[in-house]
C-alpha cells in the first residue's frame, strides 16, 4: 500500500485516532499521513465545540407536554397552553427579536419561562431522584400537582408583580437553583447539570430582563444586593467544582460563567 | 464513557421507552431532556436556522412520542428518533422548496470563505463555515458520525442508504472539510 491508500483507510476510518495496527505502523514513520491523521482528530474535535444558539422552547415543550391533551399527543400534534398559529405543530417560544419585546407579550413571556423553569426544575428534580413520582390529578390536564402551584404561582408573579418585585424574586430563584446544585455536587452530577442549565434561563431569560425593566433611577439601589450575590454564587460554585467529579464541576463551572456574565449585565444595567 | 456505564444508561434508557410506551409522560420527559439538545443541535447544522431547528425539534419529539408503539424494543432509541427529525427536515425542505423560497443552506454552500477567516485563529467558526457548505446530506451523515458517534450502519438507516453509503458520505465530507481547510493549514506552517 502507498500513502494515498493509507490516507484514504484513515478518512474511512471510525475514529480517525483510533488506527488499525497496519495503518498505525505506517504512520509511526510518515510524517505526511500523520500530519493528516492529526488534522482529522483536530477537525472532530472542534466540530463539536460548533457553537449553537440557546433553544428557549425546550422548557415550554416540557410543560405544554405534560400538560396536553392526550388526544392531541396521540396525533402528535400539541394544542394546548397559549399556542400561536404557525406551520408546525407547537410554534416555538424562543428567545423574540427586540421589536416583539416591545409589544405587551412581554410578560407573558418571562411569565411563560419562569414558570417552565420552576415546573420543570421539580420534573427534573423528581425524576433524576428516581423518587416515586406523585400521580397527576385526574382532570388536572396530566401536571403533577406540585408543578401546577408552582406554575400558577409563578404565573401570577409573572403578571401581577412590579419589576423590582420579579427581579428579586427570579434572583432568589437563582439562589436555590444553585444550593441545590451544591447539595447534589458530590452524589448526582445529571442533578448538577439539570440545575445549572436552570440557572441559565433563570438568570439570563429572567433576571436580566427583568432588569432591564427597572426604571432607570432605581436599578442601581436594586441591583446592587443581586449583584453581590450572583457574584458571590460565582464564587462559590467554583469552589465547589474543585471539589466535585468531572461531570458535576463541568456544570457547576457553567453555572459560574452564566452567574458572572448576569454580574456584568446587571452593572451595566445599574450605571456602574 | 466507560463500557459499564454506557451499559446502565442504555438499560436505564430502555425503562424509561417502556414506561413512555404505557402512556407515561414524565418517563417521555426524561427522554426528551436527554434528547433535546443533541437533536436540536444535529437540526440546526441542517437548516442553519435556529426557529426551524426548534420547531422540527419539537415535532420530532411529539411524532416520536405518538409513534411510541411502533418502537421495537431492543434497537437504538437515539437513532430512531434521528430517522423522525430527518424525515421532518425533509418534509420541511420540500415544503420551502414547494414555496419557491431558497434555502439557507443552498445559498451559503455557494459562499466563498473571506479571506479574513483564513487568517484568524477562530479556527472553530471557521469549521463551522466549512460544515455549513457541504451539501445537506454529506453533512448530515458527517455530524451523526461526529457529533452523534453513531455507527456506520446507524448511520444508514437514519437517513435511509446503506452502510457502505453512509461510510462514504462520511469520508467525502471530511475530505472536502481538509480541502476547504487546507488554505489555513498551509497558512499556519508558513
Amino acid at each position: 500500500m502507498n500513502c494515498r491508500s493509507y490516507q484514504e483507510s484513515l478518512l474511512k476510518l471510525d475514529l480517525p485516532d483510533q488506527a488499525p495496527a497496519e495503518l498505525q505502523s505506517h504512520l509511526g514513520g510518515c510524517e505526511q499521513c500523520r500530519e493528516l491523521q492529526r488534522r482529522l482528530v483536530l477537525l472532530q474535535n472542534s466540530v463539536k465545540q460548533l457553537p449553537l444558539p440557546a433553544a428557549l422552547s425546550r422548557l415550554e415543550f416540557l410543560q405544554r407536554f405534560l400538560s396536553a391533551d392526550a388526544a392531541d399527543l396521540a396525533n402528535g400534534t400539541l394544542t394546548a397552553g397559549a399556542a400561536e398559529p404557525g406551520a408546525m405543530p407547537l410554534p416555538a417560544t424562543t428567545i423574540p427579536d427586540p421589536a416583539r419585546l416591545k409589544k405587551p407579550p412581554w410578560n407573558w413571556y418571562t411569565g411563560m419561562a419562569l414558570a417552565a423553569a420552576m415546573g420543570l426544575a421539580v420534573v427534573a428534580i423528581t425524576l433524576l431522584r428516581h423518587e416515586e413520582i406523585v400521580p397527576p390529578v385526574p382532570g388536572s390536564g396530566g401536571l403533577n400537582p406540585m408543578i401546577q402551584r408552582l406554575v400558577a404561582c409563578n404565573r401570577r408573579l409573572a403578571h401581577g408583580a412590579s419589576a423590582q418585585t420579579q427581579v428579586e424574586a427570579l434572583a432568589d430563584m437563582a439562589d436555590d437553583l444553585f444550593v441545590e446544585a451544591q447539595r447534589h455536587a458530590r452524589s448526582e452530577p445529571r442533578e448538577v447539570k439539570a440545575m445549572a442549565t436552570l440557572f441559565d434561563q433563570v438568570v439570563k431569560v429572567g433576571v436580566l430582563k427583568s432588569a432591564a425593566r427597572l426604571p432607570p433611577e432605581r436599578r442601581r439601589s436594586i441591583l446592587a444586593p443581586i449583584i453581590d450575590r450572583l457574584s458571590r454564587t460565582a464564587q462559590e460554585a467554583e469552589a465547589v467544582a474543585i471539589k466535585s467529579d468531572s461531570q458535576a464541576a463541568e456544570s457547576l463551572r457553567r453555572l459560574a460563567d452564566v452567574a458572572r456574565e448576569g454580574v456584568k449585565e446587571l452593572r451595566q444595567l445599574a450605571g456602574e | 464513557m466507560t463500557a459499564s456505564t454506557a451499559s446502565a444508561v442504555a438499560s436505564d434508557e430502555a425503562a424509561l421507552v417502556l414506561q413512555a410506551q404505557k402512556g407515561d409522560r414524565q418517563a417521555f420527559a426524561a427522554l426528551v431532556e436527554r434528547y433535546w439538545n443533541s437533536v436540536y443541535r444535529w437540526l440546526f447544522h441542517l437548516s442553519r436556522h435556529r426557529q426551524t431547528a426548534e420547531d422540527l425539534t419539537q415535532e420530532t419529539l411529539l411524532k416520536a412520542f405518538a409513534a411510541l408503539d411502533s418502537f421495537q424494543a431492543g434497537t437504538n432509541f437515539r437513532a430512531w428518533l434521528f430517522r423522525i427529525a430527518y424525515n421532518g427536515f425533509l418534509n420541511h425542505r420540500e415544503a420551502e422548496r414547494r414555496q419557491r423560497r431558497p434555502l439557507a443552506q443552498d445559498l451559503a454552500s455557494n459562499d466563498p470563505l473571506p479571506q479574513e477567516q483564513l487568517e484568524n485563529r477562530e479556527f472553530v467558526r471557521l469549521i463551522g463555515q466549512c460544515v455549513s457548505g457541504l451539501s445537506h446530506d454529506f453533512r448530515a451523515a458527517f455530524l451523526l458520525r461526529v457529533e452523534q458517534e453513531l455507527s456506520f450502519r446507524e448511520i444508514g438507516g437514519v437517513l435511509g442508504i446503506t452502510e457502505e453509503t453512509a461510510r462514504w458520505r462520511v469520508f467525502k465530507a471530511r475530505k472536502k472539510l481538509l480541502k476547504a481547510l487546507e488554505p489555513y493549514w498551509r497558512g499556519k506552517s508558513s
